[in-house]
């Protein structure tokens, strides 16, 4: 029976029993759990029925821990052991968190990764989410009644590598099985499209607490295909807050703010941005500790100057993830809004005016995500879906790549791939009997390694040492449907095979590796662009300077006038495009001079020939 | 089962299944398979957009490891390269000038070999385009660069038509791959203007 019953992959094997999984919306400021019951989608709530869970957690010196929103409430009491937006911090180092966010917490750096100091001891980002995640955990496992089989983890879609394996970490040490880290404008996208059973090209704008994603969808016949992402990880609504209390703080005329206070004043700048989404003027009042009280006025108009620039922030890449798909606005079929900072007016005005169309607001914005997140996790565990069979085809949002000479990065696996993808790349020794290669693997759009996110270093050993450039060595990305990454190498030019595959760790310190790097540093990388540039320079070089002296010798006999006005016309753009130092430009210039100039080279050596057979000898050539 | 066709999936497996790395490995110069075949498709340059979509998106709901979240470890692994692979294919059949050398890769022809010679004119176009890309860049001029882009894309329009009758109505290899040489030069070209208009914006 066992041999014959061979079951349908991804169908359970007792298909009778439904097994428990559920969709997590981890969030900067909320986080919420939802699963598939009686065939639809639901957020679970708590005992008290709430269904948003704040991403805030309060340690306490007696190790217990408070999450959610009593320690929401406590957090202008106790400000440096109540931690929020912790999300922001996922995956990063200290370098890479801008002003507003260092200030409010005690951050340290451990193994190159920022950690924050609390009065119950250091804790890292991953542990911080952990505890968030875990009482989501627990509320599904009371809400339904048993163990879960798993769950789906959202994460902006900007997300890069570091910040995906973060999420993934802190979900295990809440004792999760990972079914797969989903996409958050990509859920959404499910939640709305299941719904509707829509077809057609879809924008999601996802505008969360601490990140910005752009996803551009199409759907058609239960197949979710995201053409394009792009975004802004470290951009959302916490910035409007800022934006806010720095306004207050100038209205007020307040200086030296106690850590209570900054975030007492947070909190109300927090609330005064919500409340202008209803209303046209927001009452700040506050007392800070040393008595003094603060009453100000916020209308709409001024908020939305507060903000502008943040607004126009989002559309730069916008418009990036559209030009990515070929398309135009007029192509998109509708838009879809997600996250609880599209609740901003100025938000939903600057989206319907760049689509040119009203956006869709029908799902509420804070539970989207983890609605699609929960019918994603439902199909994975493999229940019976009541939507029917349907797919996901995401992408990769930023490009893949190794540094290479110069510090430039070499793009291996380009930005908007859908996953999984692999792709390899051939590179070669530097010197003769070069035996190891040291690889930096890196993320991001920009041409330079140190502009770029820096996932992982290791070293390819045992390349047998060979004339330099005769080595081949093969190196291959591999993006799971996760999008994590895995990097392998292999010399191939002998047969003997070194390989290594490294898994980017985030908590790998990039300079403690480079320490350790530096003394077997072999200057292995090559640099395929400045390369490529300098065969281009020295093969033009030659193709001139051979020109210039056949020239020299003697050129009637075997050009005319126009021959040589072109010839002189084609040497001249090539001597142009070598100034400029532009590679495409000299490759072009050099091969039309080389065609040119071919025909021209015959007949000399038709006419050296011709000599040759009137008696001269070769010599006299020399 | 569920009426799906398992021996299909089968023969897919026995066929790309005995090195699931082979494709990722070896990347674009070993042209290990027909990427027509295995979306069981005809090999021909003319190829319906749709066609070659419901192709890919009948093999990928088969091999997405989404449909092996609960598979044995090393099912997933297959899954993963299988997957993999259907990418690979979609995305070379999909664009014109893959799909292109890779059905003259399939006919011994290999583009990048050189010997394929191409004509003054056109490189002298191309060196006035890249020269205008290059003072639109230097300049800022968004307007320059959008008008560069449609002249590009017409030109490419024109090399696709005559590419699809060297193609399959002549069967002209040699015609068709110095067409594909100029696509290439062409396309780069495109790339780097939408990375110049990217740069503008950011």
């Amino acid at each position: 029976m066992a041999l014959l019953s061979i079951a349908e992959p991804g169908q359970s094997h007792s298909p009778h029993h439904h097994r428990l999984a559920v969709g997590i919306d981890l969030g900067t400021t909320n986080s919420a759990v939802a699963a598939v019951r009686d065939g639809s989608a639901t957020v679970l709530a708590d005992e008290d029925g709430m269904r948003l869970l704040p991403s805030v957690v309060q340690y306490f010196a007696d190790g217990r821990i408070e999450i959610g929103h009593e320690a929401r409430r406590n957090q202008a009491i106790d400000p440096f052991n109540t931690l929020f937006s912790v999300k922001r911090l996922m995956g990063r180092a200290l370098a890479d968190l801008p002003e507003p966010q260092r200030r409010a917490y005690r951050l340290l750096t451990a193994d190159g990764m920022v950690k924050v100091q609390t009065i119950a001891g250091t804790r890292s980002p991953v542990e911080v989410s952990a505890e968030i995640l875990k009482v989501l955990r627990s509320r599904a496992e009371r809400s339904l009644g048993g163990e879960l089989v798993g769950a789906v983890i959202t994460v902006p879609a900007y997300f890069d590598d570091a910040q995906r394996h973060a999420t993934k970490d802190a979900a295990r040490l809440a004792g999760l099985n990972v079914l797969r880290l989903l996409n958050e404008p990509t859920a959404a996208a499910v939640a709305y499209g299941l719904e509707r059973a829509g077809e057609g090209v879809f924008a999601v704008y996802d505008l969360g607490g601490g990140t910005f994603d752009i996803s551009i969808l199409r759907l058609s016949r239960g197949v979710f295909e995201v053409l394009a992402v792009n975004g802004d990880s470290a951009l959302g609504g916490d910035d409007f807050d800022y934006a806010v209390y720095d306004w207050i703080v100038a209205q007020a005329k307040v200086t030296a703010l106690s850590p209570s206070d900054q975030r007492l004043l947070l909190a109300q700048a927090r609330s005064a941005k919500e409340c202008l989404s209803q209303q046209q003027e927001a009452d700040i009042f506050a007392r800070l500790s040393r008595g003094q009280p603060l009453n100000m006025g916020l209308e709409r108009a001024t908020f939305d100057q507060l903000t502008a620039a943040l607004v126009a922030k989002t559309m730069a890449p916008v418009r990036k993830a559209l030009r990515d798909t070929g398309l135009t606005v007029a192509d998109i079929d509708g838009v879809v809004l997600v996250g609880g900072a599209t609740r901003m007016p100025s938000i939903r005005r600057a989206v319907a005016e760049h689509f040119k169309r009203e956006p869709l607001t029908d799902i509420d914005p804070d539970e989207a995500v983890a609605l699609g997140a929960a019918i994603q996790a439902n199909a994975l565990a493999g229940n019976r879906s009541a939507t029917g069979d349907w797919l996901l085809l995401d992408v990769i949002p930023l490009s893949l790549g190794l540094e290479t000479l110069g510090g430039l990065a070499e793009r291996i696996i380009p930005r908007n791939s859908t996953l999984p993808v692999a792709r390899a790349q051939d590179f070669t020794t530097f010197k003769d009997g070069q035996t190891a290669m040291s690889m930096h693997v890196v993320q991001g759009e920009r041409e330079r390694v140190a502009d770029c996110r820096s996932l992982a270093r290791f070293e390819l050993r045992g390349i047998p040492p060979l004339a330099a450039g005769a080595a081949r060595i093969r190196v291959t990305f591999q993006v799971d449907a996760d999008g994590l990454l895995s990097v392998s190498a292999h010399e191939q030019s002998t047969g003997v095979e070194a390989s290594v595959t490294v898994k980017p760790a985030y908590g790998l310190s990039d300079t403690e590796i480079a320490t350790m790097l530096q003394s077997a540093h072999t200057h292995a990388e090559l640099d395929a662009r400045l390369r490529a540039l300098h065969e281009q320079v020295v093969e033009a070089e030659r193709l001139l300077e051979s020109i210039d002296s056949a020239l020299q010798v003697q050129s009637s006999s075997w050009l005319n006038d126009a021959e040589r006005v072109a010839l002189d016309s084609a040497m001249a753009r090539l001597r142009e495009a070598l100034q400029d130092s532009d590679a495409d430009r000299i490759r072009i210039a050099a091969e039309a001079l080389n065609q040119l100039s071919a025909p021209f080279a015959a007949r000399r050596m038709d006419d050296a020939i011709s000599k040759t057979l009137a008696g001269r000898r070769l010599s006299d050539f020399g | 089962m569920n009426g799906r066709a398992p021996q299909r999936r089968n023969r897919f497996l026995r066929r790309g299944g005995r090195d699931p790395n082979r494709l990722a490995r070896h990347g674009k110069k070993v042209m290990p398979q027909s990427y027509f075949a295995l979306f069981n498709l005809e090999p021909r340059f003319a190829l319906p957009g749709e066609q070659l979509d419901a192709a890919y998106r009948q093999l990928a709901a088969q091999v997405h490891p989404d449909r092996y979240a609960n598979a044995a470890p090393a099912e997933q692994r297959l899954a993963l390269s299988l997957a993999t692979s259907a990418n690979e294919a979609y995305r070379t059949l999909k664009r014109p000038l893959l799909r292109a050398q890779h059905l003259l890769g399939l006919r011994g022809v290999d583009v990048l070999d050189g010997g394929a010679r191409i004509s003054q004119e056109f490189l002298l176009e191309q060196m006035d385009w890249r020269e205008t890309l290059s003072d639109a860049r230097a300049a800022r001029n968004a307007t320059g660069l959008q008008q560069l882009g449609e002249l590009v894309r017409r030109r490419t329009a024109d090399l696709l038509q005559q590419l699809a009758a060297q193609l399959d109505a002549d069967g002209d290899n040699c015609a068709a791959a110095r067409t594909v040489q100029q696509l290439m030069y062409v396309d780069k070209l495109l790339f780097d203007i939408d990375e110049a208009h990217a740069l503008l914006e950011a």
